[in-house]
């Protein structure tokens, strides 16, 4: 190597050593950092994240589809069968709802929340299942679970879910009897298994099982009381106390669900979206189904055909009124409508304000029992109202009867004898819903219709006063002055107010006379003025008649009433005309 | 000869003293230069940043479809009804007023009256837009949850025209950090901010996507109110749990937000039960949230719907310890700091008022 290539090499070296100490250059180009930071973030980058999004689909269908709705029910509303006609008119529009499986669940749901929402206390709700068309033998499951102040129910078959939905329940506890308005027990989760068997068949669906699962434990549940309700709770019934349950008044009130009537809508639109459902858990192409339901109330029970009027025998100012038993299970009472004025066009709720029309309300769901009875005989005890035949005691008015037969029977004792009276019944359900008998409506079938649920009938008086009493006679100056109290009773005991006349018996006999009286024995009649006891509260009578001075007669003296009844059964007192 | 050999030690030698001063040349450029970084890449880390924020503006685009597509089909299904399921304390569900028949919704309720049938409607058509909205939002908020960035729930100002065009006008913006290193975690941290718009001086705290703050929430407070949260949080880690907070400081547009749209389908009587009303000269007082010093706040991992009793009463538990009083209607709202409800509650003496 020559000197100069020693001295290039070694300057290389020396180069780099005066690169390395004597240059100091931080500063770097292409800087984006709007100030030099010591953290990892060097900057931000804000934007307004606003965004525009459009489907093929208007809001207007709401408009139009509620426009169809009313026009329906405007048109419906004056009619007395409101559901068939707006069915009717909505079917033309291919509303209904193809649901069999998912409205299984929904009965069972709005009948809980009916039950839940009951403005009453303490009561039981009692429901059956409604039928539906299944081609073959369907069984489901419905469970329920608790989910934060609600109850989550879900419709099972073969462990597969068909439909979910909510009830308004905050726990789910059962209860017995004893402490059924306590704090209830822990139900963990409820199930109620229903069947139901294909129309063929007729059976009618059924609640197969219900029970409560609390962790290890199984509890049966009530099949038919299936809820009860307290002020602030609803809780299953213990199978094991059913029987409590049943329980006539005053243990417990039993209402039957549903107490609303309605009409589910499914209107169907061509337009399609892509959207998620859970009935089949998947994101697909689907037309939009506008579902909505329109409500009315449970038509009154249906107005009676076989109302008949009976006289009561051995009574005054009394009708008995018969009339057969439905099978219509929310009927709880009756409604009895009576007056001289005939009201059978009235509307029912101008017949509630017309002070000239009577009313009682009966409860039909503790009437008194009766095996047979024969309202066409009775027998009589002196002092004691008439026992009807086969069933040896009396009616007693103001109380509803029920014969094995399924007829009830009621005994009304203040009309006026003698005088046509217009009777109505009508049976009135758990809501306090009778027949309006408003005739405007067309078609209305729940109207007063004679010889139906509406009679007319004149009363009779057959009952006799009872004897008199204090029978004395006072001879002076060949006359004979008959002194009496009149009766104050009826022979059935019951206060006589409407005597009339009295007949005094007399015939010629110097022996005495059997309490008596024959056809041998002359008669007077006089009036109770003639007696001087016309005036109530007088009961003091007296009268002078016409005898043979110095002959000696047996008297004896009944009291009349104004129907001329007559007790002839009287005492004899024998008077010499002196 | 002996020239040959005394040339080949100093060519050795010089070889290795050159190697050793490039070694020692090269460490020392190593050293002092570390932090050089290839020109541009700062660059590029904007646009990747850009890039991360388009796709979450394709993301919301998207979602906003699906949900749209989703709650008119919902919607539909609910007969236009959009019911609110609020887990409120003395009340269940606000429930629809005519109820359901058969899983459906109740547009009109006939009733008998003394001259035949009287239709009661139940459902205004009009209020399906609210509805609509109501429900889209929801759905929305629900897509945004999934996504991994922290994107603002309830942020939307909703115009919808017929034939239907939902426009989202977003309340605030979507923020993304500009990251040096990209592998390193990013800690969030609180942040102290002003607020022009509101008439009161106060101090606040940012704690957005701090582990305080939900996600998805925005999360501001004062000063004073953020020190009692802190003291809370410290309170809950005692007792191993974690807060998070759900709403805190709400802005006016937000605050009209749920007045009309998130309730605005329920009479303004028992709207005013569940939000503040927010129109009037005193809405900065009258209305807590505006005010940076009530919080609406729950348990990390935990919705409303799945907290038990006991979980209720230790929060109340942890937050009253920490300072805080509570909205008697509402489990998860708390205030402090001198608010209509903190004062009136320190002057009867207790910690729930209504």
């Amino acid at each position: 190597m020559e000197a100069k290539d020693l001295v290039l090499l070694m300057l290389i070296p020396v180069i780099l050593i005066g690169i390395i100490v004597y240059t100091d250059n931080p500063n770097i180009t292409g800087l984006v950092a709007a100030e030099q930071e010591q953290s990892n973030i060097i900057g931000t980058y804000s934007i307004m994240p606003s965004f525009k999004v459009n489907a093929d689909y208007s809001l207007e269908d709401y408009k139009e589809i509620m426009e169809k709705l009313d026009n329906a029910i405007e048109e419906c509303k004056i009619k007395q069968d409101v559901e068939q006609c707006i069915k009717e008119k909505t079917n033309s529009y291919g509303w209904n709802c193809d649901e069999n499986e998912a409205a299984v669940l929904s009965e069972i749901v709005d009948k809980l929340n009916d039950c839940t929402n009951l403005k009453e206390e303490n009561v039981v709700c009692r429901f059956s299942i409604d039928e539906r068309e299944f081609a073959e033998k369907r069984e489901f499951k419905i469970i329920l679970t608790e989910d934060y102040k609600r109850v989550k129910a879900e419709l099972k078959e073969d462990d597969k879910v068909l439909a979910t939905d909510y009830i308004d329940m905050e726990a789910l506890e059962y209860t017995g009897y004893d402490n059924r308005d306590g704090q209830g027990l822990n139900a963990g989760y409820v199930v109620i298994e229903v069947a139901y068997e294909p129309k063929e068949t007729s059976q009618k669906p059924s609640i197969r099982k219900a029970y409560a699962k609390s962790g290890p434990k199984t509890i049966d549940l009530s099949r038919i009381f299936l809820l009860y309700k307290t002020k602030d709770e609803v809780k299953f019934i213990d199978f094991a106390e059913e029987q409590s349950f049943r329980a006539p008044l005053p243990a417990n009130v039993i209402i039957d669900l549903p107490r609303t009537k309605g009409i589910k809508f499914c209107a169907k639109s061509d337009k399609q979206l892509y959207a998620y459902d859970n009935s089949d858990n998947k994101v697909e192409l689907r037309n939009i189904i506008y579902k909505f339901a329109v409500t009315f109330p449970r038509p009154p029970p249906k107005a009676m055909e076989t109302l008949e009027a009976f006289d009561a025998l051995k009574a005054e100012n009394s009708v008995i009124l018969i009339w057969e038993k439905s099978n219509d299970a929310s009927i709880k009472a009756y409604n009895i409508y009576y007056s001289k004025k005939d009201f059978i066009d009235v509307e029912v709720k101008d017949i509630k304000k017309d002070e000239e029309i009577k009313k009682i309300s009966a409860q039909s769901e503790n009437p008194a029992q009766i095996d047979k009875i024969d309202l066409t005989k009775c027998s009589i005890d002196i002092g004691s109202p008439c026992k009807y035949s086969l069933y040896n005691k009396p009616l007693e008015k103001n109380r509803l009867y029920l014969t094995s037969e399924g007829k009830f029977i009621y005994l009304i004792s203040d009309v006026e004898d003698g005088s046509e009276h217009n009777y109505a019944v009508t049976a009135v359900n758990d809501e306090g819903t009778e027949i309006d008998n408003d005739k405007a409506i067309e078609d209305n079938n729940n109207v007063l219709s004679l010889n139906k649920n509406y009679r007319k009938f004149t009363s009779k008086d057959d009952l006799e006063p009872g004897r008199i009493s204090g029978l004395q006679a006072q001879s002076s100056n060949g006359k004979v002055k008959l002194t009496w109290d009149k009766p104050t009773t009826n022979i059935d005991g019951s206060t006589s107010f409407d005597i009339a006349s009295f007949n005094i018996y007399y015939k010629k006999s110097i022996l005495a006379l059997p309490d008596k009286i024959d056809r041998s024995y002359a008669k007077k009649t006089i009036t109770a003025a003639e007696a001087n006891c016309d005036n109530l509260p007088d009961v003091s009578c007296e009268f002078t008649p016409d005898l043979e001075k110095g002959q000696n007669y047996g008297i004896g003296i009944t009291a009349a009433d104004e129907a001329s009844n007559e007790y002839t059964d009287a005492e004899i007192i024998q008077v010499t005309v002196a | 000869m002996k020239s040959k050999k005394a040339a080949l030690v100093f060519n050795w030698t010089l070889t290795l003293i050159v190697i050793v001063i490039l070694s020692w040349t090269y460490l020392q450029f190593n050293s002092k230069y570390n932090k050089f970084e290839p020109l541009g890449l700062k660059q590029l880390r904007i646009f990747k940043t850009y890039a991360q924020a388009e796709s979450a503006l394709l993301y919301i685009e998207e979602s906003a479809k699906y949900a749209l597509h989703q709650s008119i089909y919902d919607l539909a299904q609910n007969g236009g009804i959009s019911e609110i399921y609020e887990i409120g304390l003395d009340e269940g569900i606000l429930k629809y007023d005519c109820g359901r028949f058969n899983n459906a919704y109740v547009w009109y309720e006939l009733k008998k009256s003394d001259s035949g049938y009287e239709k009661s409607s139940c459902f205004d058509a009009n209020y399906a837009e609210l509805n609509l909205q109501n429900l889209f939002n929801n759905y929305l908020n629900q897509y945004l949850l999934n996504y991994p960035d922290n994107i603002p729930l309830n942020n939307y100002n909703y115009e919808i025209k017929n034939n239907i065009e939902i426009i989202g006008r977003a309340i605030s913006p979507l923020n993304f950090d500009i990251l040096k290193d990209e592998k390193k975690p990013v800690t969030k941290e609180a942040a102290e901010i002003t607020i022009p718009e509101i008439p009161v001086t106060e101090d606040f705290v940012y704690f957005t996507g701090t582990e305080l703050c939900a996600k998805g929430s925005k999360c501001v407070l004062t000063k004073e109110a953020y020190q009692l949260l802190a003291e809370a949080e410290k309170i809950a880690k005692q007792k191993r749990v974690s807060l998070e907070v759900r709403e805190g400081y709400r802005d006016i547009d937000k605050q009209k937000f749920y007045w009309n749209v998130v309730y605005g389908n329920l009479p303004e009587d028992k709207r005013s039960e569940k939000v503040c009303y927010p129109y009037g000269e005193d809405v900065y007082k009258s209305c807590p949230h505006l005010s940076g010093k009530a919080v609406d706040i729950g348990f990390k991992g935990k919705t409303e719907a799945q907290m038990s009793n006991s979980e209720h009463n230790l929060r109340h538990e942890i937050m009253k310890d920490a300072g805080w009083v509570r909205y008697a209607l509402e489990q998860w709202h708390f205030e402090c700091c001198g608010t209509n409800r903190y004062a009136r509650a320190k002057e009867a003496g207790v910690t729930v008022i209504v």
